[in-house]
């Protein structure tokens, strides 16, 4: 009963809205600190088929801020534990699990399945991989990364507006850019971004996707920013002359 | 010319924690060499042989300053310089 009530509040709205969920396929690469309330929001939302990519095992120090798990999941595989929380909970969606690591090799096959991708992920390599992977089959996803109090997200539109590359065409290496693992995050900040992250799947699934341009929280001040961003004519990755030299970019 | 730099939660520990810092200089290049002399330390983290360092973005009034002059982009007073980082956490 408790599920049924809440598919139903779930599916609020025109049953139009309801069936357009209820037919996509939203992947979710990353099931940590970004990946939880997104897989969360997106299951409770009714959409169809959620498909969980991470090959990391829960630890202990995940459960502050991750948290689909709890103590008996320490040691088991993050994918395994997500998809039991969110089938027990919500009774729509297909969950399908791949407790694999999303690399330049990978992800373009994995990408061009779903209709939307969100990426959860903690590291720049993969951040970049998914970018370069997204853009190239031309699926829409929201990158997004945290760090401490702060956090900000990218949705990018296939031919829209800028994406990763447009900001940073040359991908930082892993050391460079600190990782949540490393530094640490406060995990409401990440529990924000990742129902937006959510949001933003949504939107674009229901054609209503947002104006764009990166959005930034800082946690401390209570600021939210929107920069607008323009696509950057000589992007090495979705400039319109890149298209030759787009293999020499991607994952790298 | 003097501006406002909106500094990024990463670069904060250099700024005594303060997001937003006045500085001078005709050009970015000039501003960051200003946020160096007041901030010691800040600016190898936001440039690497005479270039913007990889993973960091400087817009100028909104628009990033590779669409412009890089680091020899003018500046007037009260622009805003805004400096986003690459964040990879998740």
């Amino acid at each position: 009963m408790q599920v049924e009530l809440d598919n139903e509040k779930a599916r609020a709205g025109s049953g139009d809205v309801a069936a357009r969920l209820a037919r996509a396929r939203v992947l979710v690469i990353g099931v940590g600190a970004l990946g939880s309330p997104a897989a969360w929001h997106l299951a409770a939302a009714g959409v169809g088929t959620l498909l969980l990519v991470d090959p990391d095992r829960v630890e202990l120090s995940n459960l502050p801020r991750q948290l689909l798990y709890d103590d008996a999941c320490i040691g088991r595989l993050k994918v395994d534990c997500a998809a039991e929380r969110l089938r027990a909970r919500f009774s729509g969606p297909r969950v399908e699990v791949s407790a694999t690591q999303v690399t330049a090799d990978n992800a373009a096959a994995l990408i061009a399945t779903a209709d939307f991708t969100i990426d959860a992920t903690d590291g720049a390599r993969v951040k970049f991989a998914i970018n370069d992977a997204a853009v190239t089959v031309r699926r829409p996803f929201c990158h997004a990364g945290v760090l401490g109090f702060f956090g900000q997200l990218l949705t990018v539109h296939p031919g829209g507006g800028a994406c990763l590359r447009c900001l940073f065409p040359v991908a930082p290496d892993d050391g460079e850019v600190a990782t949540c693992r490393q530094a640490g995050v406060v995990g409401p900040i990440a529990g924000i971004i990742g129902a937006l992250q959510a949001a933003e799947a949504i939107s674009a699934l229901l054609g209503e996707p947002r104006a764009g341009g990166l959005l930034t929280c800082d946690g401390r001040t209570g600021r939210w920013r929107r920069i607008a961003l323009r696509r950057n004519p000589r992007c090495p990755l979705c400039a319109p002359e890149a298209v030759e030299d787009r293999q020499v970019c991607y994952g790298s | 010319m003097a501006v406002q730099v909106r500094i990024p939660t990463p670069l904060r520990r250099f700024t005594g924690g303060a997001e937003q810092v006045g500085a001078a200089g005709a050009t970015v290049g000039n501003v960051v060499d200003d946020l160096e002399r007041q901030f010691p330390g800040i600016k190898e983290k936001l440039c690497k042989e005479g270039q913007v360092q990889r993973f960091v973005n400087i817009f100028l009034n909104g628009d990033d300053i590779r669409f412009l002059s890089n680091l020899d982009t003018g500046v007037k007073d009260d622009d805003e310089l805004s400096i986003v980082p690459a964040i990879a956490g998740g």
